[in-house]
């Protein structure tokens, strides 16, 4: 019963529920951000990677690509966070920079993998086709692969965005100060705890907003699939 | 028109071309036939440089698609350092550079004339990989329509997005193509939707609506339900007897013995036989296409 009792005083303390509602806001701004770099980088090394198969001027930059993915991949986006912040981007008011691009860049190889994945999954015979006919490797790719790759690259990238979403709960892990984007969702949980030493009410509504938010996200990639399955209907 | 001089391919460690070399004349209907796994699709995929030969070099309309073969130029390969070299040692023009060609004596670095010669070859020769690709159309085993686009936009997408054509005329081309092929009905129609006879004939129309001076076949018919084989074979006559130079790879003999003014008989990545249909299926000269002949005969 104290614990009904402690969520109505959060939903009805306008200081508390603020905490929640800004949290929240910051938790969607940071994903949101760093969804996008993470887009444009991984769309990039992505096409990197793919047009170096048959370019030699592009070895050494997919090289580089490959080393990216590699590292991200391979260590846990905390290690990356506390590198940004306390070794790399070290100069006062970065720090919501430093968090920021930690996510985006961390972001970007995952989606690098998708876009990859989506790209080399439509047949080789649409690119020589292409080809074939005198267009250039770029005119092929933005032309007929990529719009074919897309369908197969949206429900892989959706994922990512939720993970991205819920990944951000580390933020506090490098000091989050209220009023700054540094202040997310999970933060505002133990703000709260602090003020009404009840860790489970704040945790059970800060709970439900990332739940709602996922299950939104889910909802709209599906209409999305269908509308892109619709328009060219095979 | 086009010239394919001493066309070598590896895959890896595979060699599949050996020396390939062989004039195609405007108008002329080549049919090449061989064994699977001789090659044919690879020599055909090496015209157009889907597949970039490691040999060789392809010519058409007096104009270098691939780089040069400083082989095929003894005047190259006079520059380089290992002919300078070897001539102190041999003192015979003629062996030295025979000698490299054979042995394929060539280092990456061969001195700046060598290569600056090399370049300004190129430079003189070489057309546009894309603007080659444009002259020769090539149609697929599998078709390769375009899933994204409807058939018209299969069609005219190409001629568009190179400006040789404006949208208006392009689709004024592609329709006319169309009604010529009774497939207009189907014009906004996604390739999915149709038959594979169908897909292949719009796959062959796609490259006439480029203009092309040479149509390139792979097995055209080799995916194609047996009751779709007719309509297609049927398209591709009339294209021969419309004038197009055509190099077709097929397994049907009778219609290459139909269409054909040369057959070539390749086997183990070399041609081993070619001459006139008479002349390589009535009264063919070498063993092994005899062999493969009385095979599929
Ligand atoms: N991209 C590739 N990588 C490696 N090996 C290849 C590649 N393409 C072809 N080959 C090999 O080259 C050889 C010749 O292949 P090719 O497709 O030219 O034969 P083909 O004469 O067209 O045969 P088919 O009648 O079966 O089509 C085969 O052994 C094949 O496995
Ligand atoms: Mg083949």
């Amino acid at each position: 019963m104290k614990l009904f009792s402690d969520i109505w005083k959060i939903l009805s303390t306008k200081e508390y529920l603020g905490y929640l509602l800004q949290g929240f806001g910051n938790t969607l701004l940071i994903t949101l951000i760093a969804a996008l770099i993470g887009l444009v980088l991984g769309f990039l090394v992505a096409i990197i990677k793919i047009f170096a198969l048959d370019n030699k001027y592009l070895k050494i930059p997919a090289f580089i690509c490959n080393i990216y993915t590699t590292v991200i991949r391979g260590t846990p986006v905390a290690l990356q966070l506390f590198i940004m912040v306390f070794a790399i981007l070290v100069i006062p008011g970065f720090k919501v920079t430093a968090i920021i691009l930690t996510f985006g860049i961390n972001s970007g190889a995952y989606v690098s993998e998708n876009i990859r994945a989506g790209i080399l999954s439509i047949d080789k015979g649409q690119t020589e086709a292409g080809r074939s006919l005198g267009l250039s490797s770029m005119k092929t790719m933005t032309k007929i692969v990529l719009p074919q790759a897309v369908k197969n690259v949206i429900p892989t990238i959706g994922n990512e965005l939720i993970a991205l979403l819920k990944e951000t709960a580390i933020v506090s892990m490098v000091g989050s100060t209220v009023g700054t984007l540094t202040f997310d969702l999970n933060q505002a949980t133990r703000v709260i705890n602090k003020s009404i030493s009840n860790y489970l009410a704040p945790s059970i509504l800060a709970g439900l907003m990332y739940l709602a938010i996922v299950y939104l996200i889910t909802v709209f990639i599906k209409i999305f699939e269908r509308r892109l399955r619709a328009s060219d209907k095979h | 028109m086009i010239s394919i001089r001493n066309i070598y391919k590896n895959f890896g460690n595979l060699e599949v071309l050996k020396g390939v070399n062989c004039e195609i004349k405007k108008g002329e209907k080549i049919v090449i036939i061989g064994a699977s796994g001789s090659g044919k699709s690879t020599l055909l995929r090496c015209m157009n440089l889907l597949e970039e030969p490691t040999y060789g070099e392809v010519w058409i309309d007096g104009k270098m698609m691939t780089h040069v073969d400083p082989y095929l130029h003894p005047e190259l390969l006079e520059k380089s350092k290992t002919f300078q070299k070897l001539l102190k040692e041999q003192n015979n023009h003629d062996e030295v550079i025979n000698n490299i060609v054979n042995n394929k004596l060539l280092k990456k670095m061969e001195g700046k004339k060598f290569h600056q010669a090399k370049k300004e070859f190129e430079k003189e020769n070489c057309i546009d990989i894309n603007v080659g690709r444009q002259k020769m159309g090539m149609c697929f085993q599998h078709f390769n329509l375009f899933n994204n686009l409807t058939i018209i936009n299969n069609l005219i997408l190409a001629p568009v997005e190179l400006k040789l054509m404006t949208k208006d005329e392009a689709i004024a081309k592609a329709s006319e193509l169309l009604k010529r092929i009774g497939l207009y009905d189907k014009k906004d129609e996604y390739p999915s939707k149709l038959s594979g006879g169908q897909k292949q004939r719009i796959a062959i129309i796609r490259s006439l609506c480029m203009n092309p001076e040479v149509m390139l076949f792979d097995e055209p018919t080799s995916a194609l339900d047996p009751e779709m084989v007719g309509e297609v074979l049927n398209l591709m006559k009339e294209l021969a007897n419309s004038g197009m130079t055509m190099v077709v790879v097929t397994h049907e003999m009778g219609f290459a013995r139909e269409i054909s003014s040369r057959v070539i008989f390749m086997d183990g990545g070399v041609i081993v036989e070619e001459g006139t249909p008479q002349n390589v299926f009535d009264n063919p000269q070498n063993e092994r296409t005899k062999a493969f002949l009385s095979k599929v005969l």
